[in-house]
């Protein structure tokens, strides 16, 4: 199925989304162990800070977190507390705070590995900052150029 | 991110310049800042063009062979991942601003889609996977790096940090080609994360407001009727819905083309988006010697990539 990137969130003003962290990142020895043990290619999301309670990984896509398709479902929408990215080189998750990779957006890369507590984070892609802690609703990989940069291009 | 230099005030669409070429301030800056503001505009000549899409490609096809000879030397096999091209880094910003791509590949959704389909389509991980469990611990630790034990810590210019392991064959191939990968974390972090301390003043502006008014008229006579670029962009899963590829990338390309002639034929907005971007990064002074140190390593890098590749063995056909 053809898949619309929606490049820009709604107010489509920042083209960055690093997931700004509030405070400083913790290193969590859970994630640690989450990562090493996590498969190579996948990228998981967890209810609880610091890696715990699995929602679901996954090597693609998933536009919506709510339904009853996917990786993530039903309840996973607007839940997620850490993530973590096991993916491959030259690619980073997008995750979104609406389905349909619409609202506001963070990226997490490879080099991050994983990030521990989303109540540090938040969300950006507009003209105001968004709670990244469950709010995320659909997640994509797109390439590490889509996460960074100036405004125009 | 598209990384081109333009000569002069022109001073980059990308580009992490220090300064502008504009010296007109939309809103009140101090006296302090503005003599802040003087100074790393004379430091121009000493800040460098950001590089190349086609010097990026150098640089990450270089990280991948460093990879390659780390993972050897810890006893894995690697096969360097393809990075992606220079069409494929283009098309992301606010704006289009090249014709030419966008009659070829409209908003560029197919081309992003089949460089993640490549990118996934990693065999290192289906290597990894076999491999017995400690010793895909083993890999994946002496690939990535190790969370728990030394983690190098860079500052975000909207707060918080952000951590990566000190050591893996990834900080390894990084620290080859930039030469001090402390330094080029902290520098790129900063650098590449400071868009969201301009971009709302930069849209509040009037000179902004009033090209970016002049694009959609000109949007609009073409029969697009769209207030802003991202507006389209908003538009397209509606207006591709059902569609096949063929028919969604006519739909693309239309679009596409109209939004980038107007915004650099019949219009100045990329130019003026252009002078804007440089002009409101220009102030962010604090940051000034991230960014140069940013330039130095990237250009660094450029050259170490040439020798690199330079001395790898033309591939057998």
């Amino acid at each position: 199925m053809r898949k619309i990137s929606i490049l820009l969130a709604t107010l489509g003003l920042v083209v960055t989304g690093a997931l700004f962290p509030v405070a400083s990142a913790q290193a969590s020895a859970a994630c640690d162990t989450a990562w090493n043990a996590a498969t190579p290619g996948r990228f998981g999301a967890f209810e609880d800070i610091h890696c715990a309670g699995v929602l679901g990984s996954d090597a693609d896509d998933d536009p919506n977190w709510a339904d009853s398709v996917g990786s993530f479902q039903g309840s996973d929408n607007d839940k997620a507390s850490s993530l973590l990215h096991k993916g491959n080189s030259g690619l980073a998750v997008r995750v979104w705070s609406d389905a349909n990779y619409r609202g506001n957006f963070g990226c997490i890369t490879k080099d991050e590995k994983y990030v521990s507590d989303l109540h540090d984070n938040y969300l950006t892609g507009g003209t105001d900052k968004f709670r990244a802690w469950d709010s995320i609703s659909s997640h994509e990989w797109v390439s590490e150029a889509y996460c960074y940069g100036a405004f125009l291009s | 991110m598209k990384r081109v230099f333009l000569a002069a005030c022109a001073a980059a669409v990308a580009s992490v310049t220090v300064v502008g070429c504009t010296t007109a301030a939309a809103g009140p800056v101090s006296e302090a800042d503005a003599a802040r503001v003087d100074a790393a505009q004379a430091d121009t000549a000493a800040t460098e063009r950001a590089v190349t899409d086609a010097e990026q490609v150098l640089v990450d096809k270089a990280r991948e062979l460093l990879i390659e000879d780390c993972m050897a030397a810890e006893g894995f096999r690697y096969r360097p991942v393809p990075v992606a091209g220079v069409e494929e880094r283009q098309g992301s910003g606010y704006v289009l601003d090249d014709v030419g791509w966008a009659r070829e590949h409209g908003y560029g959704t197919e081309l992003q889609d089949r460089l993640v389909a490549i990118l996934q389509d990693d065999t290192n991980n289906a290597y990894a996977n076999a491999l017995p469990k400690a010793e895909r611990l083993r890999y994946s630790k002496a690939l990535d790096g190790d969370a728990s034990a030394d983690m190098l810590t860079a500052e975000l210019p909207m707060g918080g940090a952000i951590q990566t392991p000190a050591d893996s064959c990834v900080a390894h191939a990084k620290g080859e080609l930039y030469g001090d990968f402390a330094a080029w974390f902290q520098a790129e972090k900063v650098a590449a994360n400071l868009v969201g301390l301009y971009a709302d003043d930069l849209v509040a502006d009037e000179r902004f407001e009033t090209v970016l008014a002049a694009w959609s008229e000109c949007m609009r006579e073409r029969g697009h009727d769209y207030p802003d670029p991202p507006a389209i962009r908003e538009d397209l899963p509606r207006l591709t819905d059902g569609l096949s590829d063929e028919k969604a990338l006519d739909v693309e390309q239309e679009l596409a083309v109209a939004e980038a002639i107007c915004a650099t034929r019949e219009t100045s907005l990329v130019s003026t988006t252009r002078d804007l971007e440089s002009e409101y990064r220009g102030r962010l002074w604090q940051y000034r010697d991230d960014v140069i140190t940013y330039q130095r390593l990237q250009h660094a890098a450029v050259e170490q990539a040439r020798e690199i590749l330079a001395a790898e063995p033309a591939p057998s056909n």
